[in-house]
Parts: C-alpha cells; sequence; structure tokens
C-alpha cells in the first residue's frame, strides 16, 4: 500500500505544469493544438484560473483570466496553475470544464449532449455522456502524452524552460523555434495549428 | 421507506433547527425531519459532470457478471437500525434509483459498462434537539437517583440513550454516488471528488471485486502513458520547473 501511496503522491506539481503548458501551447498557437496522438482541435483557458505556491494563491475571475497580466505575474512569483476553467472545441462538438492539476479530476464538465434525461430513453443518455466525456479525455490523454514526452526530455530544461520564462514575462514566445524543438521530440507529427 | 424529496427545507432544519416563532422545547424539537435527500443527482445519468478517475488494477475475470453479481447483492446498501450504534452506513445501490437495492444484471451492465451508486446513509440528528432532550433527561435521572450531579460515564451513557430514541424519530440523510466502470478500457470515474468518499468507495469496490480503485494522480497517469527503464528513472528524479523570478518573488 506504501508502494502504491507513493507512486499516486509522486510528482504531483506535474500536473500543475501540464496546465502551464496546456496555456502556454493554447497562447502560442493561438488556441490550435495539434496532439501527436490525437485530433487537432481548439483549446483556451476562461473565466476562471487559481494559481498557487504552497499557501500562497491567485484567484483570477475574468473572461480571459490567463490573458491578463496577474496571471503572468504570479508565474513570476513562482506560482503554477492549480486549476483552470478550460474550453475545448473539437470538429462541431464543444466542451467547458474545470481541470485540476494536482488530480487530474474533472468538475463542472459540459458537454454538448442532445438527449435529455427526461423524455429520452435513460440507457441511450447515459451512453451519450460516456461517448462524449471519453471523447474529450482521449483529447486530453494525448495532450498529456506529448506533454509527458517534452517533460522527460532534455529540451524541457534547455529549450521549453526559457520559452516558458519568456513567457512569464509576457514576452510572445517564438512558435517556429519551439515547433522545431517539439518536432525533433515528439517526430513529424507535430504540426503548426 | 418514507422520505420526502425537500432537501432544501430539510438542511435548512437541520442548520438552523426549528423555525424561530416556536420555542426550543423537546417536544417541539421532536418533530420527525424530513429526509436529508434531494433525490439522485451525482452523476452518469444526469446531473454535474463532476467526477475523479480512478484504474482498475487486477485480473478481471471473464464472465464479470456470472463472477461478481453475487458479491454485489452481498454488499448493497442496507438500512441504518436506530438501535445500533453506527453512525452512518455505506454499500451499493441501483444508478438508476439509490433505494433500489435489489440488484441484477439489467441494473448494473450497460454493455462494456458496470454502472453502480454507493449509497450513503447518516443519522443527522440537530445538535439543538439532541442539547434540549439530553437536558430534559438529565434533569430526570438526577430527580430519580436524587443526586446533584451525573459522572461522566452515566452522561455518555445516557447521550447514547437519547440519541438512539431519536433516531427512531428521524429518518437519515442520504446521498448515492455512481461509479461507472469501463471494464473495457479499465478506467473507473466516479462522480465525487472528495478523499473521504474516495476511501470508502476504494475500500468497497476491492471488497465486492477483489480488484483494487488506483486514482488517477499525475503519477499515476504518468506509469500508465507508459515507462521504460530510462523514462521511470527520469521520472524518479524530476525536479520542479521554477519560472520565479527575483523582481516576482520581491
Amino acid at each position: 500500500m506504501t508502494d502504491l501511496v507513493e507512486r499516486i503522491e509522486r510528482n504531483r506539481f506535474v500536473g500543475r505544469e501540464f496546465l502551464l503548458w496546456l496555456w502556454f501551447e493554447s497562447e502560442t498557437f493561438e488556441t490550435n493544438l495539434r496532439p501527436a496522438g490525437g485530433s487537432p482541435c481548439a483549446l483556451w483557458f476562461e473565466t476562471r484560473m487559481t494559481l498557487s505556491f504552497e499557501k500562497d494563491e491567485s484567484v483570477l475571475k475574468s473572461a480571459s483570466p490567463a490573458a491578463s497580466p496577474e496571471a503572468k505575474e504570479a508565474l513570476r512569483q513562482g506560482k503554477l496553475p492549480r486549476e483552470a476553467k478550460l474550453r475545448m472545441t473539437n470538429g462541431e462538438h464543444e466542451f467547458a470544464w474545470i481541470l485540476r492539476g494536482d488530480t487530474l479530476a474533472f468538475a463542472s464538465v459540459a458537454i454538448p449532449a442532445e438527449l435529455k434525461d427526461k423524455g429520452d430513453d435513460v440507457h441511450e443518455v447515459f451512453y451519450e455522456r460516456m461517448r462524449l466525456l471519453e471523447e474529450l479525455e482521449a483529447i486530453l490523454q494525448a495532450l498529456w502524452g506529448d506533454f509527458l514526452t517534452l517533460r522527460l526530455s532534455e529540451a524541457w530544461n534547455a529549450s521549453i524552460v526559457p520559452m516558458l520564462k519568456r513567457f512569464a514575462d509576457e514576452k510572445r514566445a517564438d512558435a517556429d523555434a519551439y515547433l522545431q524543438v517539439k518536432k525533433r521530440i515528439l517526430g513529424k507529427k507535430s504540426k503548426k495549428g | 421507506m418514507r422520505w420526502i424529496d425537500a432537501s432544501v427545507n430539510a438542511a435548512r432544519i437541520a442548520r438552523r433547527g426549528p423555525a424561530r416563532d416556536k420555542p426550543a422545547t423537546a417536544e417541539n424539537l421532536a418533530r420527525p425531519a424530513p429526509r436529508l435527500y434531494a433525490g439522485p443527482t451525482l452523476g452518469a445519468i444526469r446531473g454535474p459532470l463532476t467526477y475523479s478517475r480512478f484504474f482498475v488494477a487486477g485480473e478481471v475475470p471473464d464472465d464479470l457478471a456470472g463472477a461478481t453479481l453475487k458479491k454485489m447483492r452481498a454488499n448493497t446498501f442496507r438500512d441504518l437500525d436506530p438501535q445500533e450504534d453506527e453512525n452512518s452506513r455505506h454499500g451499493w445501490a441501483s444508478v438508476q434509483d439509490p433505494m433500489d437495492v435489489d440488484l441484477d444484471h439489467e441494473k448494473v451492465f450497460f454493455n462494456e459498462y458496470l454502472c453502480l451508486a454507493m449509497r450513503i446513509d447518516t443519522w443527522v440528528v440537530p445538535k439543538p434537539l439532541l442539547t434540549a432532550h439530553l437536558r430534559t433527561a438529565e434533569a430526570q435521572l438526577l430527580e430519580k437517583k436524587g443526586l446533584e450531579r451525573i459522572g461522566k460515564k452515566a452522561r455518555a451513557e445516557l447521550k447514547l440513550a437519547v440519541l438512539r430514541k431519536l433516531r427512531r424519530q428521524l429518518v437519515p440523510s442520504t446521498k448515492s454516488i455512481d461509479l461507472v466502470w469501463n471494464t473495457r478500457t479499465h478506467v473507473a470515474r466516479f462522480f465525487s471528488q472528495s478523499q473521504r468518499i474516495h476511501l470508502l468507495v476504494q475500500e468497497l469496490f476491492e471488497k465486492t471485486f477483489g480488484l483494487r480503485l488506483v486514482p488517477e494522480s499525475p503519477g499515476t497517469a504518468a506509469e500508465r502513458w507508459g515507462f521504460d527503464e530510462r523514462l521511470e528513472k527520469l521520472w524518479d528524479n524530476l525536479e520542479p520547473t521554477i519560472l520565479a523570478t527575483v523582481e516576482g518573488a520581491q
């Protein structure tokens, strides 16, 4: 059991770094993300974002909190996103949800369900809800795979962290340079959005 | 079993005690409170989609239904008994109706999904009600025994007796949380993010299926993504990314 607890607890901070990376990708590629192992999507941060370092928290609420100077200032103070409200479109499907970095848990997920609890067959309602959740999770899973590949590569500290620092400093990231790094690490599947 | 779908009012009563225009006597407080139950709203079929992911670890039997239905039925929810000391009890129920604990194949298996609700009933005795009844019972005991004060042990026993008496006049609060296990992908979604309730469902799941529910975390998600020896070593030695600047820290 101790081993399992250790596996669960180890490197929890990586969940917050995943949120940071999603934010960086979304801003660098103007919301158009292309996970190597999944379908292209548009993803952006909206309405609510919490950045933390130990017990020090910045809760930002606005139409686009990730674009606010306070969000970047929080990064420069050493805080990372603990949770954020995200919106994503995948083809005609649009999802919105809160992603919690420490647990990778989903809260208040809005799915483009067409069937309703009342009036439609309960089994069909259930299958539609699960199918849409799995669609959302599959894209997140593909993005997580890309992130981990980059995070565990030598390029993270050598190339990506300096770009993230520029990003925190409110300077526009060099999308082409970043894409070159991604291509080298993830392979040719990485394309500009 | 009687229950009233009036959770808002019930929650108000539980929080504030009785209406203010009536004195808080034991008699006034002893009216039965409605069940604190808002209907089956958490999860898989209806309601907000807030959940935590788990990964089911262990060997899943080929004939899952045949192998486990009996165990599921053995771990279904049993009503709380006012005479017993247990303050709370949990067990499996149907996702379509948490009051239905007569589980069968049709209620549990939805193609590749195994769906159960974990129902939790808890006695919620409003504190003002308990205090008022305890005060009356203490006064009666003192008078009966001709004493001036009650010892610690006698007071604890009296409190338990009062609690049992009050429970007979109340109905427990009920909540139910859905668990959906995709038996093909081994991913289970549990529609609560409370760590305390996670421990309950993990224990109940392991007792029922003999399989472990491993909570999703960055660590377990990374492990499932797939490590070779080199990546595992890198993962074990990972240091946090620091973007803080001297100016930012100031």
